[in-house]
């Protein structure tokens, strides 16, 4: 008996089930007129392949520079000011942002290059600050200026609870929650 | 490329490597290189501009593929629409000389695959579309197009039938 037109349109995009296709293999080898329907799938495949399509590239650049003006005037601030959204549960994640540089270190160190190749800079202080999100971390960078060594932890009471596997969502829906 | 756009660098990569499949898929759902070209663009505007960035490439690409799939649909609509109002167009798909279609479909069989296209409903063309050209697994189009992989396996199977049958109707060498 012969199976469905569709389960050998399946088959032919090789995506039956591996348990029916030995199945289908034998079928076809004793029947003439599946084998024929195949043939006729091959055909529409070959004749689509032929076509020709238009080439792409000198869309691509006139697209290209199209976005460039645009995503230019949309966006003039640099990429890493641009708002990032962190899914940070409340009881989860808050970064702590220790510049740690005590007494004790001021002396090994002084006028030492350390390892990241900067000449250290001693400080007598440090700072705890804890962060809520990554755009104050941001802020924060932005109005401390530059130098100093910075050292994320995370709590040492890992407090990360298991809310859901990620799931997309739309961007109207995801603003809307916000809100 | 520019070196001075300010969105990340790996926009300019999911752009450089998705452009050419995003235009074949456009291309073969529309049958118009200007709209084609113009979906692209919308698809990747919205693409710079999403909230939420995707996670890696398959994503991006599949992403960006329900967009022009759905841009598509709304031209087509749109299309539609504007077709029934002026009845004195309505001759336009059987038209050879419909501008941006043509200019480049110098080749006869090819204008031929495109008129068969155009005359599968919008589903079955895309899924047809997605398969073929888009080279994704039945699974992949299920999630572009929100439907189940048993919808999936239907839709391709009939605008294969269909195919066929207008291919044979244009005499096209097809067995």
């Amino acid at each position: 008996m012969c199976p469905e037109k569709d389960i050998l349109s399946a088959f032919f995009d090789g995506e039956l089930d591996e348990r029916f296709v030995s199945m289908i293999e034998a079928h076809l080898s004793e029947c003439d007129s599946c084998r024929e329907i195949l043939a006729g799938f091959e055909d529409v495949r070959t004749v689509l392949h032929d076509a020709e399509i238009p080439d792409c590239a000198p869309s691509k650049r006139l697209a290209w520079s199209f976005l460039s003006d645009k995503f230019s005037s949309l966006y003039p601030r640099p990429v890493w000011k641009r708002r990032l959204l962190i899914p940070a549960p409340a009881m989860a994640a808050v970064l702590l942002l220790v510049l740690v540089l005590g007494a004790g270190l001021m002396v090994s160190i002084f006028n030492r290059r350390d390892d990241f190749g900067f000449d250290t800079v001693t400080r007598t202080h440090f700072e705890n600050v804890q962060f809520a999100s990554f755009e104050q971390i941001i802020e924060y960078l932005d109005a401390r200026g530059n130098g100093g060594a910075l050292i994320f932890t995370l709590p040492q009471d890992t407090r990360l609870q298991y809310l859901s596997e990620p799931t997309f969502i739309k961007a109207a829906d995801y603003k809307r929650g916000r809100d | 490329m520019g070196k001075n756009q300010t969105k990340p660098g790996n926009f300019e990569y999911v752009y450089d490597i998705t452009y050419p499949l995003l235009y074949r898929i456009a291309f073969r759902i529309t049958g118009d290189e200007n709209i084609s070209e113009d979906l692209c663009q919308e698809a990747f505007i919205r693409y710079y501009k999403r909230v939420i960035p995707l996670p890696d490439q398959d994503q991006a690409r599949y992403w960006l593929i329900r967009v022009v799939k759905n841009l598509a649909f709304n031209h087509e609509k749109r299309r539609g629409r504007e077709l029934k109002a002026n009845y004195k167009y309505s001759k336009e798909f059987n038209s050879p000389t419909r501008s941006g279609e043509t200019e480049l479909l110098r080749n006869e069989s090819a204008r031929i695959v495109q008129r068969a296209l155009k005359k599968l409903p919008f589903n079955l063309r895309t899924a047809i579309v997605l398969r073929e050209y888009g080279d994704l697994s039945y699974r992949d189009i299920a999630k572009v197009l929100g439907i189940s992989e048993s919808n999936v396996k239907v839709r391709v199977f009939r605008a294969r039938e269909q195919l066929k049958k207008h291919l044979d109707e244009e005499e096209v060498d097809v067995s």
